[in-house]
């Protein structure tokens, strides 16, 4: 009898169709964090999202001027490779393709001008076959971190 | 027994292969309430003017940060009057106006008046209770700033931490609207603040250099707003005056091509600022910004 019970609950428990699938706050999962964050904070414009595999999901993002940035873009296992594209809203110029450096999931750099880039993210899963509606719906991580960029140059000394 | 037996067997099988068809390849199914949600936003969407896109939002905090790095001033008389949420009822107006008590309780602390932050706190406290909000501003929340209220680097964090919290929560209910008013609120007044701390007696360097700045912050403010108010009647005179204030912020700085020594290969452009948009503009704020806190939207 307690195995019969057993059995139902462990079925229970493990039925995603059941239980349905919250991607809240899916960005701050271990995959999306950033190597080398220290000093770092996290980014208010950081964001989880439920996406389908295959489609391309554009945001825009305010990055100011004097500022090192980390992106670390996650999501679950077996929908990679992740497509990113970071392009300028003003002048439509790539700044950043992944396409070129071979899928990585993190990028970092120092901007000096305030700018509204746009974030092109593309999950391929390319070793998956989607057989039902909903299979290729799954969640998205985007964690953005920054620091201001440091005073550079020598400092004269103080008497 | 046996009867009951068979039952219970074909029960198992039938979870079982519901299970099944959850991991045939992948998983990923949602329950339907959140793929309804998520049809009518993105059929909104498709017919606003901005709708491919998804407009990400700084922090109040972050967005007073930037400011204060062009070494501005403290002014209390730049902080909206607290107790306005006394007499709200409309939930646009409480959104619109928990947006401005956010980005003033951001300056407040910014500046170390923890008091008047502390103050800012109760009024936004009293605002999510009455949106029904208090979930996410609870009482042990509330003890945590207080026992950090002197510590701006733990308080930015636990802040934004709340704000990130609160955003998810309200997204997750499908109130993107309601957000947005809390957003577009906490933009007006990160602008009121910014235009009004400016020393106009500075550079036109300096000055250009803020405006675009602060021009860059309020498009995605702005757009995020019509996307998700755009079929709105009652949203449309904020509507028409966030794109005065939108169109003045591009006509305050202007480029005009600069071609050294005559080089027809190489032209850059040089910002220009003009200085009457430029009042245009502050006023524009200004009456928006009384706008709300009048509660004429």
């Amino acid at each position: 009898m307690m195995f019969r019970y057993t059995l139902i609950i462990l079925l229970i428990s493990l039925s995603p169709n059941l239980i349905g699938q919250n991607c809240n706050q899916f960005h701050k999962n271990k995959e999306c964090k950033v190597q080398n964050s220290k000093g770092f904070k996290n980014f208010g414009q950081s964001r989880s999202a439920v996406v389908e595999a295959g489609k391309t999901y554009s945001y825009q993002v305010v990055l100011f001027g004097g500022y090192d940035y980390k992106i670390g873009v996650c999501t679950e296992i077996g929908y990679t490779p992740i497509h990113i594209k970071i392009t300028n809203t003003a002048d439509k110029s790539v700044l950043y393709d992944n396409l070129d450096d071979d899928y990585t999931e993190t990028v970092g750099f120092a901007n000096y001008n305030t700018k509204n880039v746009i974030f092109e993210i593309t999950l391929l899963a390319s070793d998956m076959e989607f057989r039902d509606v909903g299979d290729n719906r799954v969640c998205l991580g985007v964690a953005i971190y920054w620091r201001r960029i440091p005073k550079l140059g020598v400092k004269d000394d103080e008497e | 027994m046996k009867k009951k037996l068979f039952y219970e067997t074909l029960f198992c099988l039938i979870l079982f292969s519901m299970f099944m068809s959850t991991h045939s390849g992948c998983k990923c199914n949602r329950d339907e309430k959140k793929i309804v949600q998520e049809q009518i936003q993105t059929e909104k969407a498709d017919s606003s003017p901005f709708s491919s896109m998804v407009f990400l939002l700084p922090a109040p905090s972050e967005v007073m940060l930037i400011v204060k790095n062009y070494n501005i001033k403290y002014n209390a008389n730049l902080v909206a009057p607290l107790g306005l949420e006394k007499k709200l009822v409309v939930s646009n107006h409480q959104a619109l106006i928990m947006g401005i008590y956010l980005t003033d309780f951001s300056y407040n602390l910014l500046f170390k008046n923890y008091n008047s932050g502390f103050n800012s706190l109760n009024s936004i406290k009293t605002l999510s209770k009455n949106m029904g909000l208090s979930v996410i501003l609870d009482e042990p929340f509330l003890k945590r700033v207080e026992s950090n209220i002197n510590n701006i680097d733990s308080i930015d964090t636990i802040f934004n931490e709340f704000l990130l919290n609160s955003f998810s929560s309200i997204e997750s209910s499908g109130n993107y609207d309601i957000l947005s008013l809390i957003a577009m609120g906490s933009g007006i007044e990160s602008i009121y603040i910014g235009y009004n701390s400016l020393n106009f007696n500075a550079s036109d360097s300096l000055l250009v250099s803020n405006m675009l700045d602060q021009k860059i912050i309020f498009e995605n403010y702005y757009k995020n707003f019509v996307n998700y108010n755009y079929n709105k009647p009652e949203m449309d005179l904020l509507i028409n005056d966030l794109n005065n204030i939108y169109m003045l912020y591009e006509q305050s700085v202007t480029f005009k091509p600069f071609n050294k020594h005559g080089n027809t290969t190489k032209v850059k452009e040089i910002p220009i600022l003009n200085k009457k948009h430029l009042k245009q503009l502050g006023d524009s704020i200004e009456i928006v910004r009384n706008n709300i806190i009048d509660l004429n939207y």
